[in-house]
């Protein structure tokens, strides 16, 4: 009877063990928003900069093209020459700055 | 200017495609070029660095495994992080984007190698991928809902037609950003590479006093290098992060 029961009792125990062992783990490890800039990957806070740098340029940019091409391929299609160009680059200009705003800001605000 | 007559140097020469094989299908052509041929060694060294990292699982890894298992961790945690356990669905692709354009990356480094991901084409196709893909689940999954993506809650009605213009637009910068970034930081980047290491021959083959100058450009090709490594694993890391979160909105369009 007894070798019966010892599998899964075993099982439970080590489970237990395995579960005790990593709280006992997580509770030794420093919280991980604190270590940043040094953490194991090199310069994380720069490579992080960097790329969020790289991120706001573009998208800015792109969304400003994108809005005067609008703009552009509307007054070719209806011969309303400047209108559509200069109302839509303005609203490129505005969704670059959203753009930027959105990939700035805390995750959850947006 | 004794310069002008030597070996000029081209700091564009590298991205100039070659045909190696010539294959034309149906009018259209099909060759085999130097593109080609480092896609296919990115898409290879990959294969063989996942396979070997998950062949020997023993419990203490081995370099191989770790990298294996560190590039796995690392994407996973990505597409955790920025779209939910419902975007674990979409890590293969995620997975294979972001392998695909580091390993092209490192590669474009080795000297007198070519860097696929320095042509507007290959980006625009893979950005593309990722927007047509986000536009095909969204819909798929959300149906018409998908379109709440462009209708922000709680905007006053009058100001609505404005606000769904911004959002469309922006919407639709969306590849272009996303190509243009990965396509000009690389091909800026080699340019530059190129053009420090241009001016390390050209003040070598001018007069004896301005030979010691050219340690100065030489120095800087290695800071730049340096700047190139990180670069190209950062781009590969924006390109999947920012894919990871328009993939989000697909799947939760509402906010």
């Amino acid at each position: 009877m007894a070798s019966e029961h010892t599998p899964p009792d075993d099982d439970a125990e080590l489970r237990a063990r395995m579960d005790k062992l990593t709280d006992a783990i997580k509770s030794r490890r420093p919280p991980p928003t604190a270590p940043g800039p040094n953490g194991p990957r090199g310069p994380d806070s720069t490579a992080s900069a960097m790329s969020m740098g790289l991120r706001a340029g573009s998208e800015f940019v792109a969304a400003i093209i994108v809005g005067g091409a609008f703009g552009w391929g509307l007054d070719w299609l209806l011969r309303t020459k400047p209108a559509f160009t200069i109302l839509f680059f303005l609203l490129g200009v505005v969704a670059g700055v959203w753009n930027v705003i959105r990939a700035t800001s805390p995750k959850g605000a947006g | 200017m004794a310069a002008e007559t030597g070996p000029a140097i081209n700091p564009i020469e590298q991205f100039s495609l070659s045909r190696v094989l010539s294959i034309t299908v149906g009018g259209h052509d099909f060759s085999i070029t130097n593109s080609t041929i480092y896609m296919v060694i990115a898409v290879l060294a990959t294969i063989w660095l996942m396979s070997v990292g998950a062949k020997g699982t023993t419990g203490v890894p081995g370099r191989m495994q770790a990298l294996a298992e560190m590039s796995y961790e690392f994407v996973a945690g990505m597409v955790r992080s920025a779209a939910g356990e419902s975007g674990m669905r979409f890590f293969p692709l995620v997975f294979c984007l972001f392998m695909f354009i580091l390993v092209c990356n490192l590669v474009g480094l080795v000297p007198y190698s070519f860097t696929v991901t320095s042509h507007i084409i290959v980006t625009a196709a893979l950005a593309l991928l990722v927007f047509f893909t986000v536009i095909v689940i969204g819909i798929k999954e959300n149906g018409l809902h998908f379109f709440k993506l462009f209708v922000p809650s709680g905007v006053p009605i009058y100001i609505l037609p404005l606000v769904v213009a911004i959002e469309i637009i922006s919407f639709i910068s969306r590849p272009l950003s996303h190509s243009v970034r990965l396509f000009a930081n690389m091909l800026a980047g080699h340019i530059t590479l190129n053009v420090f290491g241009g001016f390390v021959v050209m003040l070598l083959g001018a007069g004896t006093l301005v030979k010691a100058v050219a340690i100065l450009p030489f120095a800087m090709t290695i800071g730049l290098y340096a700047l190139e490594l990180l670069v190209a694993f950062l781009q590969a890391y924006v390109f999947t992060m920012l894919t990871c979160m328009y993939l989000n909105d697909a799947l939760h369009p509402g906010h």
